[in-house]
């Protein structure tokens, strides 16, 4: 019998499921021309099977963390959306990427305290809403002085309208608020800008910036003085945005100093529309966005009866008219704005901002007046 | 880890897939030496099959949501060990180590460095069907063999080892 031929047999006595191997196994371990063949077929397994190394604790313990890592790094991109920085916050690419994960967690803890802080004085003031959406118009104030008070945000204009919303002017909204598209550089100028009308009111106006407007006719349902008609323009902003209440304001009980006001403030040389027709209370133009001619229409929600302050400045900072300072509401208070100052003056042609703050919000737009 | 002794290879895959590091533990822990003795079969090198072992369990807990797909989870497991083996290359034969040519140590090497001499391809299924008591269908999917082929390629293999081990190596302690 060849090399080949024992060999095939062996392996079938072996491998193979036949029920009478064994019974020709003991045939083969009688006949002596096989037995030494077959022994040593059984010997050479033993043989390795008793020298074949094993994986000792070391290379298993290195394997599972490899593991471990993999699948947590596989998780992490799943989050991540990206490899990259899974394996960077893993710690992958050596000692470099370690301090750059180091200071990415520490940039994340640091964020999530910040929100967290956020989310507590929102909660404090009943100020957690997000109105970017129409559809959020609906929010609990908990923060008032008489406790929990249901409050349904105004929500009277179409998408359209909603998308011609004017600028954020609130400093905590803007920050967070990921509608913005204006580079930081315009946010910082709306910033300086507000800072320099506040600081002008308050050298200008003296203890009697909250004595009933002159010029201003307002009430729960008032209109504006006399219509001076093509004598501005109303026109649209230049982006959408949406209006988030101020949560320091709502904890008051009345209106407070001024804040810092801060929002994308567009300096326009053509139109200007004061609208926060997103679904928060806020402005609302009569014209619902579009240029027009005549007075314009400003309608503040108030959801209950409260001091608002409603003027507007020159671009020195300069109060050229005050159109509401008192109490108003609750509801709509409709405030028409003409081209004439607290005297009846007609105003130069020229750009003004005109602010409006109440206690769930501030807000300032710029108006041009030709 | 007793308690995962009573489930299957394939259900300890199953749970690895499902992210349970004890599961894949167990696994390795029950196929892992004989993954390494093919290394080290295939290879002659410890240091190198070692390399391998770490590189393949990784590779397999990549791979481990669809490694009992379609057959045996072993059958998956020496698939990638023999393409493994088939990129590496083979080291040079290892001169056998002086002593007692009796000894276990000596003829352990010799059955290595015999092995060596074997083609890739033989000493595969010599080393899946012989060694490591692999079904000749499962040795079949892992060459990626024509039925029949890996019966036949162990048989050739076997042969080339006895004839390389000669009969001095067989008398030294072997009958």
């Amino acid at each position: 019998m060849s090399a080949l031929s024992e060999a095939l047999l062996f392996l079938d006595l072996d491998k193979g499921k036949d029920p009478l191997l064994e019974e020709r196994r003991g045939a083969l371990i009688s006949d002596p021309r096989l037995r030494p063949g077959w022994l040593r077929y059984q010997a050479l397994q033993a043989l390795a099977l008793e020298t074949a190394p094993a994986p000792n604790e070391k290379m298993l313990r290195a394997v599972m963390t490899q593991c471990r890592r993999e699948g947590v790094r596989r998780h992490l991109s799943a989050i991540a959306g990206g490899d990259e920085l899974a394996r960077e916050i893993l710690l992958d690419t050596g000692p470099k990427s370690r301090g750059l994960a180091a200071w990415i967690l520490g940039l994340l803890l640091l964020g999530a305290l910040g929100l967290g802080w956020i989310v507590f004085q929102g909660g404090r003031a009943g100020m957690g809403l997000d109105t970017h959406s129409p559809e959020a118009s609906t929010a609990l104030f908990t923060g008032g002085p008489s406790g929990p008070v249901p409050f349904e945000f105004p929500v009277q204009s179409p998408p359209a309208e909603a998308a011609l919303a004017g600028p954020v002017d609130d400093a905590s909204a803007s920050d967070a608020d990921d509608v913005h598209d204006e580079p930081p550089a315009a946010r910082q100028a709306s910033r300086l800008l507000s800072d320099h009308l506040h600081e002008a009111e308050a050298r200008e106006q003296g203890p009697d910036r909250d004595a009933p407007a002159a010029g201003a006719e307002a009430s729960g349902t008032g209109q504006g003085s006399g219509a001076d008609t093509n004598a501005h323009t109303v026109a649209k902003p230049r982006r959408a945005a949406a209006i988030k209440p101020k949560p320091t304001a709502m904890a008051r009980p009345a209106p407070s100093p001024i804040p810092a006001l801060q929002a994308g403030l567009t300096l326009s040389s053509d139109t200007l529309l004061p609208s926060a027709s997103s679904g928060a209370a806020g402005l609302t133009p009569s014209a619902a966005g579009q240029a027009q001619a005549g007075p314009l229409d400003i309608t503040v929600d108030m959801p209950r009866r409260h001091d608002i302050d409603v003027r507007l400045f020159t671009l020195a900072g300069k109060p050229a008219r005050i159109l509401a300072s008192g109490a108003f509401g609750p509801g709509a208070v409709h405030l028409l704005l003409d081209a004439k100052d607290d005297t009846g003056t007609a105003l130069a042609p020229g750009t003004y901002y005109l602010r409006v703050m109440t206690p769930w919000f501030s807000r300032v737009e710029p108006i041009q007046i030709h | 880890m007793p308690v995962y002794d009573q489930y299957s290879d394939e259900q300890l895959v199953a749970a690895a897939g499902d992210d349970d590091l004890g599961a894949w533990e167990a696994f390795l822990r029950r196929q892992g030496q004989r993954l390494l003795a093919f290394y080290t079969r295939m290879t002659g090198d410890e240091e190198l099959s070692r390399e391998l072992w770490v590189r393949s369990c990784n590779e397999l807990w990549k791979q481990r949501a669809t490694l009992a797909r379609g057959g045996k989870v072993v059958t998956a497991v020496f698939s990638l060990a023999t393409r493994l083996c088939a990129k590496t290359a083979s080291p040079a034969p290892q001169r056998s180590p002086k002593g007692d040519p009796s000894s276990l140590e000596s003829r352990s090497a010799g059955l290595r460095q015999a092995l060596l001499g074997i083609p890739v391809r033989t000493r595969a299924a010599l080393c899946l069907c012989y060694f490591d008591n692999v079904g000749f269908r499962e040795a079949e999917r892992c060459l990626g063999a024509a039925p029949g082929e890996a019966r036949q390629l162990c048989a050739e293999g076997y042969a080339d080892l006895i004839r390389a081990l000669g009969p001095a190596f067989m008398n030294n302690g072997l009958a």
